[in-house]
């Protein structure tokens, strides 16, 4: 048997181990080396404060009684680490950036800050965390009778619990800055997650190994009913427990200490993931094959809550025996510790700060103070904290309710879980509606569970417990509303949380949200889209000029709020400076804000920062950041879709020409093939004609020879013109200038077309300039255009005693030659087309030119620097211009 | 401290990463809860273990190399190796 003295002496040599690590750990931490202690296996060992001492003791207890559902308590935190860690990390994200406490502040700082919200969600906290700590009393009180027999009950939990108190006391408190971080406590808990796996891994191979003698011997000749439970165990209860322990991985108090405040690096949560997972799985490996050695080798009616430690201690191994009363001692204390810390830090910030400045209100010096009230109060807390779970071991110690309390306190922090989920992922959630939820659920867990975990002795009676409240058989616990037939557990889960989820959603959606609700749900729900700024930290306060001026800035940009305020100031008689805020000038700056971000949002910063409301400066600022930030770029967008809209027009129109260009060239390519077609034809079918000689008399044949001939000659021409005409607009056509007299060309070109003048009879009317002028052209190709336009004029002239006039003018550096004739001339609707290819004018039904000679004409005028234009004289007769270029000098 | 463009940031940079981690979660959830999980409560032994025991545990081990593997991607991916990024307020201001 082991001696008391030994047993003491190892306890507090261990406990003095902790407390030098915690303090060298926070020495070292606050020079600023805090090096291992942020790993994230330490992070990991922290999270393991999840198997307190009902883990160590009572999973072998219940793997004894109710085989491999134990494992379920497991289940659900690996299932939520390996999936669901990004959950977490939101969690730590909105935890850090703000400086969240506690999962109470957590809640009710989404809900507008709350503060009944605060007071609600703590108390409920401390209603399901006391009885917990009082079964870690329990657990390490039983485990030290079990190795020295008979001891004072009572005392032994006192001495624990004190020392508790004071450990939690001296390293939970040390400061008060607004991350509750304690890495004196974060790595005293890591070791003793350490010493409680090695001392169940050590227990579990020495039953395996040393006393079974290998794993397969372990299960000989064991019913599988111990192994699987009564009946089939994968049913409602597999489940419910499974949903339960993952909730409780949340919403647990001391797991949202350890998992989010006291989070140093989003990043650890990644190791976690697997991490974590493993270290519950090397916990529970050995618990069946422990259970079984127990209930084979120990007498019947052995506590297997303590199989444990008995079964070494029944074995002669008295140094494994208290390597298991140390790992038990661990995940009891680490629970307690951190159990504290979280609670104690929701009772002090949310009810013993609020009505200790209550009650010093009014007092000036108070304001200076508040740090120390702060850390007054924690220390205050922690040892009522503590004490009470103390009284409820000794009111409640050794009954079968604490036993079960693990279970029920799951089921009550479970409560928390519509309103911190539907807080982070739903907008709409609304503070009456997390209020109304969490009533609900609260009530219902007590009503279903918690109260009827006493046996009646605890405000439920016997008779209500069987009968239903006030005789209502509707109303009975364990049976609400007739629904029966399934476990305790499994039915108050199912009402509970369905009820509270559905009061939460149902009383949210009808219930209107403050507009500091509204703001802090967008805060929280966009948490990974809100830059993590360093902005200075406001001390909230009245309203003051400068925060204005600064949110003014932070919204509307610095030199419009500089303007805006030096016109206040200006209106308030002020030469220089800041305006007075006074409630005018307030609610100008109010109106001015809205046009930016909206009247609701508007009116709910600024009434903020007139000190009226309790968001602080650094969200307020956040959130124009924000606002900011999307008008600049939505205002860059839609600079962008201008310019877009700007490059598509003009590709737009570029494209319009190009098919306008297109058109034109097939148009011109079909009036080509019809031109070059009708000779062609002719000189085809003729041709045809002579090729049957017998059927055609000798004149036929000569007069058929010579249409062909004029036919063939017209072709050529055309060819020769479209030749010209492609030439001149690809602009390959040479034309050598040279200074030559105007008139002498104008003479040349009536001469060659002498006999045509003769032939029409047609008069020549000429009004040269009296004295030579000398034009730079081309003499061939003036030469050219002067025929075209005087064969036209002939061509087509209908008069009975044709006429042409041909005059030529020069005026300034130019000379005009113009060519009229009194044939009827042009009409003004044909000018606009008169120049385009192919186009014949309506006196041209006598010959079928090609309509080509215009536009070539105007194209050779123009490439020798002149111009060939249409003119309408005074009484409407048209006539045309052709303009040279005069020799300068 | 230098702050990094809040692409970075952003959860949607390592979506796929969540995205299968999701899928582990399901496959977690289906494999460990009725009526999936009762078709492995058989009455024979694997090494002398009771089948439903080896299969909850395998299973179990098997989530966990899942999850390992994926924080193996995630820790490689870009976002989570500017260690500056996540961490806007180290632990500096704890000394007082």
């Amino acid at each position: 048997m082991l001696s008391i003295d030994l047993l003491l002496g190892v306890c507090l040599g261990y406990v003095a181990l902790l407390f030098a690590l915690a303090f060298y750990v926070d020495r070292r931490a606050r020079q600023g080396h805090a090096g291992w202690i942020q790993s994230p296996i330490i992070f990991t060992l922290s999270i393991s404060v999840y198997c307190t001492s009902w883990t160590f003791y009572g999973a072998v207890g219940s793997a004894a009684r109710n085989g491999l559902e134990f494992i379920t308590i497991y289940l659900g935190p690996t299932l939520v680490f390996i999936g669901w860690w990004w959950l977490l990390r939101k969690l730590v994200r909105i935890g850090k950036i703000h400086r969240i406490t506690s999962i109470a502040d957590l809640i009710s700082s989404r809900y507008g800050k709350s503060s009944s919200l605060a007071v609600l969600v703590t108390l409920m906290a401390l209603l399901a965390t006391t009885p917990y700590i009082a079964l870690q009393l329990q657990s390490v009180t039983r485990s030290y009778q079990a190795i020295v027999g008979e001891v004072n009950v009572s005392l032994s939990a006192f001495v624990i619990a004190a020392g508790m108190a004071l450990f939690t006391i001296l390293f939970g408190t040390r400061n008060v800055d607004a991350n509750e971080r304690h890495h004196g406590v974060v790595a005293a808990i890591a070791v003793e997650a350490v010493i409680k796996l090695a001392a169940l891994l050590a227990v579990g191979l020495f039953v395996v190994f040393g006393v079974a003698g290998g794993v397969s011997s372990v299960f000989e000749n064991i019913d599988t009913e111990v192994i699987y439970g009564a009946g089939n165990i994968f049913e409602a209860r597999w489940v419910t427990l499974t949903f339960l322990s993952a909730t409780a991985i949340i919403c647990l108090p001391r797991q949202f200490q350890v998992t989010v405040v006291e989070n140093v690096d989003e990043r650890h949560l990644v190791t976690a993931s697997w991490l974590f997972p493993l270290y519950l799985f090397g916990m529970c490996l050995f618990v069946m094959p422990i259970a079984i050695a127990g209930l084979k080798f120990l007498p019947e009616g052995a506590n297997p809550d303590l199989y444990v430690l008995t079964l070494p201690l029944s074995l002669g191994r008295e140094d494994l025996a208290l390597l298991a009363f140390l790992g038990g001692f661990s995940s009891a204390t680490s629970m307690v510790i951190v159990a504290a810390i979280a609670v104690s830090t929701m009772v002090s910030n949310h009810i013993v700060v609020p009505i200790s400045l209550y009650l010093l209100h009014g007092r000036r010096e108070v304001s200076g103070d508040l740090r120390k009230i702060l850390l007054v109060s924690r220390r205050i807390s922690i040892a009522a904290v503590l004490g009470l779970g103390f009284l409820y071991f000794q009111t409640s110690g050794g009954s079968d309710a604490l036993a079960a309390i693990g279970l029920i306190a799951f089921a009550g922090v479970a409560q928390f879980l519509p309103s911190l989920v539907g807080g982070i992922f739903w907008r709409g959630a609304t503070r009456n509606g997390a209020i109304a939820g969490l009533l609900t659920g609260f009530t219902l867990w007590a009503y279903t569970l918690f109260l009827p975990s006493f046996g009646g002795s605890v405000i439920l009676s016997v008779d209500v417990l069987s009968d239903g409240l006030f005789g209502f058989a509707a109303l009975r616990p364990q049976a609400l509303f007739g629904l029966v037939g399934y476990d305790p557990l499994v039915h108050a889960v199912i009402w509970s949380l369905g009820v509270n989820t559905l009061v939460f959603m149902v009383v949210s959606t009808l219930s209107e949200a403050s507009p500091l609700d509204r703001l802090q749900g967008a805060l929280f729900v966009d948490v990974f889209r809100i830059r993590p700024d360093e902005t200075t930290r406001f001390e909230p306060g009245q309203a003051n000029a400068e925060d204005l001026f600064v949110l003014a800035q932070r919204i509307l940009g610095t030199e419009p709020a500089r303007k805006l305020f030096d016109s206040m100031a200006h209106e308030q008689g002020l030469a220089s400076g800041l305006p007075w805020p006074t409630d005018a000038m307030i609610v100008q700056l109010e109106r001015v804000l809205a046009g930016n971000v909206g009247a609701a949002s508007a009116h709910a910063m600024v009434v903020r920062v007139a000190g009226r409301g309790s968001i602080s400066m650094t969200e307020l600022i956040d959130i124009a950041d924000e606002t900011r930030r999307l008008m600049e770029a939505s205002r860059e967008l839609s600079n962008k879709s201008n310019e877009l809209t700007k490059i598509s027009n003009e590709l737009r129109r570029a494209n319009q020409q190009l098919r306008q260009l297109d058109l034109q060239k097939d148009e011109f390519l079909s009036q080509v093939s019809h031109e070059l077609r009708t000779p062609m034809t002719s000189i085809r079918s003729f041709s045809e004609i002579l090729l049957s000689p017998e059927t055609v008399t000798e004149d036929e044949q000569h007069r058929f020879v010579s249409i062909i001939y004029e036919e063939s000659q017209r072709l050529t021409r055309l060819l020769d013109e479209i030749l010209d005409m492609s030439r001149l607009e690809a602009g390959i056509l040479e034309m050598p200038l040279s200074h030559i007299e105007a008139d002498a060309v104008i003479d040349a070109a009536i001469d060659t077309l002498d006999g045509l003048i003769r032939k029409k009879q047609v008069r020549t009317e000429l009004q040269l300039s009296a004295d030579p002028v000398w034009v730079l052209a081309n003499e061939d190709r003036m030469q050219q255009i002067l025929i075209n336009l005087i064969s036209n004029s002939i061509k087509y002239n209908t008069a009975e005693q044709p006429l042409i006039r041909i005059r030529s003018e020069s005026s300034g550096d130019s000379l005009y030659i113009d060519v009229s004739d009194n044939g009827g001339g042009v009409k003004r609707e044909e000018a606009a087309t008169i120049f385009d290819k192919f186009s014949r004018g309506h006196r041209s039904n006598l010959d079928h030119g090609a309509g080509l000679g215009l536009s070539i004409s105007r194209a050779i005028a123009r490439n020798m620097g002149g111009d060939l234009t249409l003119e309408f004289a005074a009484d409407e007769t048209s006539f045309f211009r052709l303009r040279l270029v005069r020799k300068q000098g | 401290m230098n702050n990094k463009s809040d692409e970075q940031n952003h959860p949607l940079s390592d979506s796929k990463t969540s995205d299968r981690s999701m899928i582990l979660l399901l496959v977690g959830c289906l494999l460990l809860t009725p009526p999936l999980a009762g078709i492995f409560q058989l009455d024979i032994r694997i090494l002398g273990i009771p089948f439903t025991g080896f299969y909850l545990f395998t299973v179990w081990a098997g989530l966990i190399a899942g999850a390992a593997v994926l924080s193996r991607q995630v820790q490689k991916s870009a976002d989570w190796n500017n260690p500056d990024d996540t961490q806007p307020h180290q632990d500096a201001d704890n000394s007082d």
